[in-house]
């Protein structure tokens, strides 16, 4: 009687590691390009909160383009970490900890799988980026803490915070502008260099995703994208869902460490993953003490 | 010592050549990387910028603006930065507690702008206020 629960959890995981996260982030990426640049036509970064408000009250379909938006955007993060897990479960499985140094793949194909695999681990910051820049872009309530607490962070880091400020915020300086320009353009482009070797290589048709088009669609217009307006009395706002963990631990540790440090550690270890012997066990125990970690500090956050 | 002491064909010393070549360059380095740090790191402070308020404070009351609250206190108008120490989030005014909370930490701020508790470490900036007719003037 028990054995299909005994067997769901296999199934399920099966399930997970056979769909094609990788093709499937394909579809909300582009919805999100598209949507992204009608969008544009109408948002004034020179008056981002007043503009986002008259987008959703005022312009024809406008709440259902940003809606649209907003949750392709989503949905191509939650899938492009799907897929990062996933590739990172088959090199695991592929290869092994206790691998030996000589196997069927040959040094050159090794070398140009450590390749890609760096290049899309390259990608996520720049993923992550894109999604916070977007959120900060709307300057509701949570966008301004978001983009001045983003900025205070990295003015924290020695020698280069400021320059890479420059590059990313400096919102205090510039209003939004270089926010704008990065969710616009210069992200954009980077996130294209990145991946370019990968996505050229694979067939794609938007026509197979026919029904995740149609739920996206269905929730754009059922419901609207958040946007927090500003409340004198408000004693808590969190930040965006995969920062939540980052805002908790900011109230205990100095921002460079929090803001800066701990980010950056799961991007190193996995990169050393696909490695063998001690650095792929080490590597493997070190991301998964620090994801727990970080569920546990978002598990906080979210219960304030 | 015996490497150092072997000459070349012409009677030079390689080794000890090339060890002070090196640290020349490293001084020369030194030497125009040192102001060019100092340079880049100087913030050029900006002008403070005046603000009017053109509106009425109560005795007792407050009056909330974007930067900036202004109290009324017995020494005067005071006006207190909303932008917190800790990261700069803006802060909001709890009535009840009469503190200033930071929504984003949690930090929290008397109305003398101290620090009283979270991750802030520095107390909030005041500005010069002064009243101009039945408003004020912020410097900020």
């Amino acid at each position: 009687m028990f054995a299909p629960l005994v067997k769901a959890p296999a199934k399920i995981r099966q399930g997970f590691v056979d769909a094609r996260w990788g093709e499937l982030c394909v579809t909300p990426l582009l919805l999100s390009a598209f949507s992204g640049v009608v969008l544009a036509f109408k948002y004034d970064v020179s008056a981002p909160y007043s503009s986002v408000v008259s987008i959703d009250l005022l312009a024809p379909f406008g709440a259902f383009v940003r809606s649209l938006h907003y949750y392709s955007s989503q949905l191509f993060f939650i899938f492009f970490l799907f897929h990062l897990g996933v590739i990172l479960m088959r090199i695991r499985a592929g290869k092994g900890c206790e691998a030996s140094r000589s196997t069927r793949t040959p040094p050159a194909g090794r070398r140009e799988g450590m390749k890609q695999w760096l290049q899309l681990l390259a990608a996520l910051p720049v993923v992550t980026l894109l999604l916070f820049s977007g959120y900060v872009l709307k300057m509701d309530a949570t966008g301004r803490a978001a983009g001045a607490v983003a900025e205070n962070i990295l003015l924290s880091m020695p020698v280069f915070g400021a320059m890479v400020n420059r590059f990313l915020f400096a919102i205090s300086e510039n209003s939004l502008k270089v926010v704008y320009a990065d969710h616009l353009a210069g992200l954009p482009l980077v996130l294209l260099l990145l991946l370019w070797g990968h996505l050229h290589r694979y067939r794609f048709r938007v026509g197979d995703h026919g029904m995740m088009v149609a739920l996206l669609f269905f929730s754009s217009l059922v419901i609207p994208a958040p946007l927090v307006a500003e409340q004198l009395g408000v004693a808590h706002i969190s930040g965006p869902w995969f920062f939540v963990g980052l805002q908790e631990l900011l109230r205990y540790i100095q921002p460079f460490w929090a803001g800066i440090v701990f980010p950056a550690l799961p991007l190193v270890v996995l990169a050393i993953i696909p490695a063998r012997g001690w650095k792929c066990r080490w590597g493997t125990m070190a991301f998964g003490i620090w994801f727990l970690l970080y569920l546990g500090l978002s598990l906080v956050g979210w219960w304030r | 010592m015996a490497a150092l002491e072997k000459k070349g064909a012409g009677g030079e010393n390689p080794t000890r050549r090339t060890f002070l070549a090196t640290v020349f360059k490293l001084l020369l380095l030194g030497g125009f990387a040192a102001p060019l740090t100092a340079f880049l790191r100087f913030h050029v402070r900006k002008p403070p910028k005046l603000v009017t308020v053109a509106k009425t404070l109560k005795k007792g009351g407050f009056i909330i603006e974007p930067g900036f609250i202004i109290f009324d206190t017995r020494s005067g108008p005071r006006a207190i930065s909303r932008h917190c120490t800790h990261l700069g989030c803006r802060l909001n005014y709890n009535e009840e507690s009469r503190q200033l909370v930071c929504p984003c930490h949690h930090s929290r701020f008397d109305l003398n702008g101290r620090r009283l508790a979270g991750p802030a470490r520095r107390s909030l900036d005041l500005f010069p206020v002064r009243r101009q007719g039945q408003g004020f003037v912020v410097s900020i």
